[in-house]
């Protein structure tokens, strides 16, 4: 391709690149120091029960006590079969609550007064410790799953339903009228325009429910629940295994930054015509 | 590389460069040499080269104005007069001394406004005063009370940024730079957010209140016409990357304001060349992209 | 002249009785919604009574088992026990929260040190470690303290560092270049700027804390009204219960309203996003 004279010059001086050795480090610098810092905190654990003994191992069991209880809860199937119980409650009350909360939302959000009516009380329940529900629910339900699920379940409507109604209501009206003048009918404009809009909204909501619904699912497993790794870590404790229950703890915690990591891929895949440009 | 050239239209090169009306003072009082600006992208990690190679020299009491594409730079050169971006090649010398960051001597009016919104317009216009430890606090009201008048935005004293328009937060702008009594008034589309007919007017009032006080004053706009309304000398800039393309002088008789000056011959034969040189820039730009 | 007339401009219009009342009416709407919602749930179980009434009881109930747990003076000591726990753990949280947002949104380098520890703590269920508080710290008011703190700390310190990494740049640069140093431009500008936000996290934090307080006397607890909601649902008397359990959302509710006017009277200038429709 033969273009002027000047232009190939101006094109190739727009952008240098940066030395080899500095762009790696930029480009490595955050895990770099996530890697540095947990060898670091893991060497102060260490050194802190074994080495200085500043706490008792029964209180802090050093790292490696921790691993082998995880591998014995792994062998002996207790650490599964409980994961198994969680999961199943934690999957049903989170589908359920995802659903409602997303119906609860588009009635919310569609219909002004509704609108203005309902969010006080969305956002009321929103800061409320919905939490403090387990001991009615648990008189109401009785023992066993139910309560749990239904802890769950309230966990999660909330936030969907409060960010479902925000992302319905704030459509813009720019692009309503654009769909009207284009010929779209009442329904229309609410599968073409509405929708698509609401759809990244109701994802975020999902997304806030995770940790929402495992702080739900948590408090219903290890306030009179004898299953679940809720109930695990309350044992355990009671039983001064401290090295089991932190390797619950940390399963647990795998369980919701996989969870968390999973909405955010799926936000950013539906969200993506929002950011545009803005991140990378 | 073309050189950037100071001819007036209607000249050829090899001519003789026509005598300017008053003889310039030999120290040019912003001189800006051999400056280049790179910015990291840190998306893809390498450097945006935005100016180039830029040589400027302003002298006291001069009034230059900058036209240019949009994102050619303009900005970019100011800001690095101001102190605020660092050189990466070249210096900026004011007064002969070379710029390593902000001065009293200098004061910005930025095109964003860059107004504090949590203070009134009297408060946002005190900022420089506050900053600048030899003012006396007496003085203050009064100062600032004259440049409200000064920019029209008198009955807004007490309003927030928000509350006004882009035009009149701009003049809000004006009025802190105008209060900091600098001698080097650095001003970024000041007029790009008013509307035509507060434009004209606000035109007139700077050419008077800057010939009044015989600032020195850098002025980016947009606007052909109110480069050379403005402009004792218009500096043209070329864009990908920012480049000096041209230095012309303008010696249409002061003041330029009123409608009649854009009729005369002077005028139209300026923008018409000015248009041609930018018209000349956004060709190659374009087919530069093209070929990339 | 000129100047009269821009002058008017700016001049309050004269309130009258439907202007002032204007801004509430919405508010007057959302009480009434409440009350009929109170009254509907007062017809269905005080009247009719469609289910037994232990288990879900009417509102006179709730009402008269309050004023009972007032009167015995049981009300009052879980309340205090409660939410002074609360404030130490809440203000903790606002003394080590804002500090270590600013850091954290200010320097890349504390960013990328302190960063990943910071995440991880944040994106793990606090609760869960509970029942180690309570092993380490023992069956006071330490391991409540620092579960109300371990909640609230973080939303204040996330939209701490969001908002002193959102000041705008420009301002920074204005402020530069009218003479301000570091210290000015932080004192003058990013604390300023970043305020809206940071009062936006503590109102967040008051309501986390109020789930560290559910939490940390649910689980080793024996005072609070936590501990009085357990207690109470235990022994199947739900209207004492559900009348803790309301008296809890209303603290949650007031204090972050008190946030709110302390947003309103110190960031006055601040406007939210996009004006609701
Ligand atoms: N902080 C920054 N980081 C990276 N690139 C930048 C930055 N500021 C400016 N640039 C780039 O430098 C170039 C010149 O920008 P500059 O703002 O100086 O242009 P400008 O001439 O003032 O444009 P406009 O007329 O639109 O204001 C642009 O290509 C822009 O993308
Ligand atoms: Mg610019």
């Amino acid at each position: 391709m033969s273009a002027s004279s000047v232009a190939p010059v101006a094109i190739e001086r727009r952008h240098r690149k940066v030395p080899v050795r500095q762009r790696l480090f930029e480009r490595w610098r955050r895990p770099l120091f996530a890697v540095i810092d947990l060898v670091v905190i893991v060497l102060a654990w260490e050194f802190v029960v074994n080495v200085a003994e500043l706490v008792q191992p029964l209180f802090l069991p050093p790292p490696g006590e921790v691993l082998s209880a995880a591998r014995e809860l792994w062998a002996s199937g207790e650490l599964l079969a409980n994961l198994r119980l969680s999961a199943q409650n934690w999957f049903f009350g989170y589908v359920a609550g995802g659903a409602l909360g997303i119906l609860l939302g588009l009635l919310v959000g569609s219909i002004a007064t509704v609108h203005r009516l309902s969010m006080p009380l969305l956002w009321a329940a929103w800061a409320t410790p919905l939490i403090a529900l387990q001991p009615i629910i648990t008189a109401w339900f009785g023992f066993g799953a139910m309560p749990i699920i239904v802890l769950v379940f309230i966990s999660t409507v909330v936030p969907v339903a409060l960010n479902t109604a925000t992302g319905v209501s704030g459509v813009d009206s720019s692009l309503l009228r654009a769909g009207r003048v284009f010929g779209a009918g009442r329904t229309e404009l609410y599968r073409k325009v509405r929708l698509p809009w609401t759809l990244p909204y109701a994802i975020g909501g999902l997304r806030m429910a995770i940790p929402t619904s495992l702080i739900g699912l948590l408090v219903g497993e290890m306030i009179g629940s004898p299953t679940g790794l809720g109930a695990m870590i309350v044992t355990s404790v009671a039983r001064f295994r401290t090295d089991q229950t932190i390797a619950v703890v940390v399963v647990f915690v795998i369980l919701s930054v996989v969870l968390v990591s999973l909405l955010d891929a799926v936000e950013q895949r539906v969200g993506r015509w929002r950011n545009s440009g803005t991140h990378g | 590389m073309p050189m950037p050239t100071d001819h007036r239209p209607g000249t050829t090169p090899d001519a003789e460069p026509a005598a300017p009306l008053e003889p310039a003072p030999v120290v040019p009082l912003i001189s800006v040499r051999d400056l280049s600006v790179e910015y990291r992208v840190s998306r893809t990690n390498s450097w945006l080269m935005a100016v180039a190679d830029v040589n400027l020299d302003v002298h006291e009491g001069e009034f230059l104005t900058v036209l240019g594409s949009s994102g050619c730079g303009k900005t970019t050169v100011m800001n690095t007069i101001a102190g605020l971006v660092q050189p990466t090649e070249g210096e900026v010398l004011i007064d002969g001394r070379r710029v390593t960051g902000p001065g009293p001597d200098r004061a910005v009016v930025f095109q964003d406004y860059a107004l504090l919104p949590w203070r009134t317009v009297v408060d946002n216009i005190r900022f420089g005063l506050e900053m600048q430890p030899g003012r006396r606090r007496a003085d203050w009201r009064a100062q600032v009370a004259d440049a409200i008048r000064l920019v029209g935005l008198d009955g807004f004293e007490d309003s927030y940024p928000r509350e006004l328009s882009g035009g009149m937060q701009q003049r809000v702008g004006l009025a802190r730079a105008l209060v900091a009594e600098p001698r080097i008034l650095l001003m970024d589309e000041p007029l790009g957010a008013v509307d035509a007919l507060t434009r004209e007017v606000m035109r007139a009032e700077l050419e008077r209140v800057i010939t009044a006080t015989g600032k020195t004053v850098v002025f980016i706009t947009h606007s052909i016409d109110e480069a050379i309304v403005l402009g004792d000398r218009v500096a043209v800039f070329g864009a990908h990357p920012g480049r000096v393309l041209e230095i012309l002088p303008v010696d249409l008789p002061r003041p330029r304001s009123e409608q009649g000056v854009m009729a005369q011959p002077g005028f139209v034969e300026l923008r018409d060349h000015l248009w041609g040189v930018l018209q000349g820039d956004a060709r190659s730009a374009s087919r530069g992209v093209a070929g990339s | 002249m000129a100047e009269t007339v821009q002058a008017s401009r700016t001049r309050p219009r004269p309130p009258t009785l439907s202007r002032v009342l204007a801004p509430f009416t919405w508010k007057f709407a959302v009480l009434a919604e409440v009350l009929a919602l109170l009254l509907i749930w007062h017809v269905i179980q005080g009247m009719i009574g469609v289910w037994d009434r232990r288990f879900v009881p009417a509102p006179g109930d709730v009402i008269r088992a309050l004023s009972d747990l007032y009167q015995t003076g049981d009300l009052m000591g879980h309340l205090t026990y409660s939410a002074s726990n609360a404030a130490v753990g809440f203000v903790l949280a606002v003394v080590v929260g804002v500090p270590v947002g600013l850091l954290l949104g200010s320097s890349r380098w504390a960013y990328d040190i302190g960063g990943p520890p910071f995440w991880a703590m944040y994106s793990m269920p606090r609760i869960a470690f509970q029942p180690l508080l309570v092993l380490w710290m023992g069956f006071g008011s330490g391991p409540k303290i620092f579960i109300v703190f371990l909640m609230a700390v973080f939303p204040i310190a996330i939209n701490t560092m969001d908002g002193i990494r959102g000041v705008d740049r420009s301002l920074v640069k204005a402020a530069r270049v009218y003479g301000a140093g570091p210290v000015d431009v932080f004192f003058k500008v990013q604390l300023w700027a970043a305020l809206p936000l940071i009062l936006t996290g503590i109102r967040m934090g008051v309501a986390r804390s109020m789930i560290g307080v559910v939490i940390g006397e649910f689980i080793g607890g024996s005072q609070g009204l936590g501990f009085l909601i357990y207690r109470k649902s235990g022994e199947f008397e739900l209207d004492a219960a559900v009348g803790v359990t309301f008296l809890l959302v209303a603290i949650a509710l007031v204090g972050m309203a008190l946030v709110n006017l302390a947003k309103r009277v110190f960031a006055s200038w601040y406007v939210e996003g996009a004006p609701q429709s």
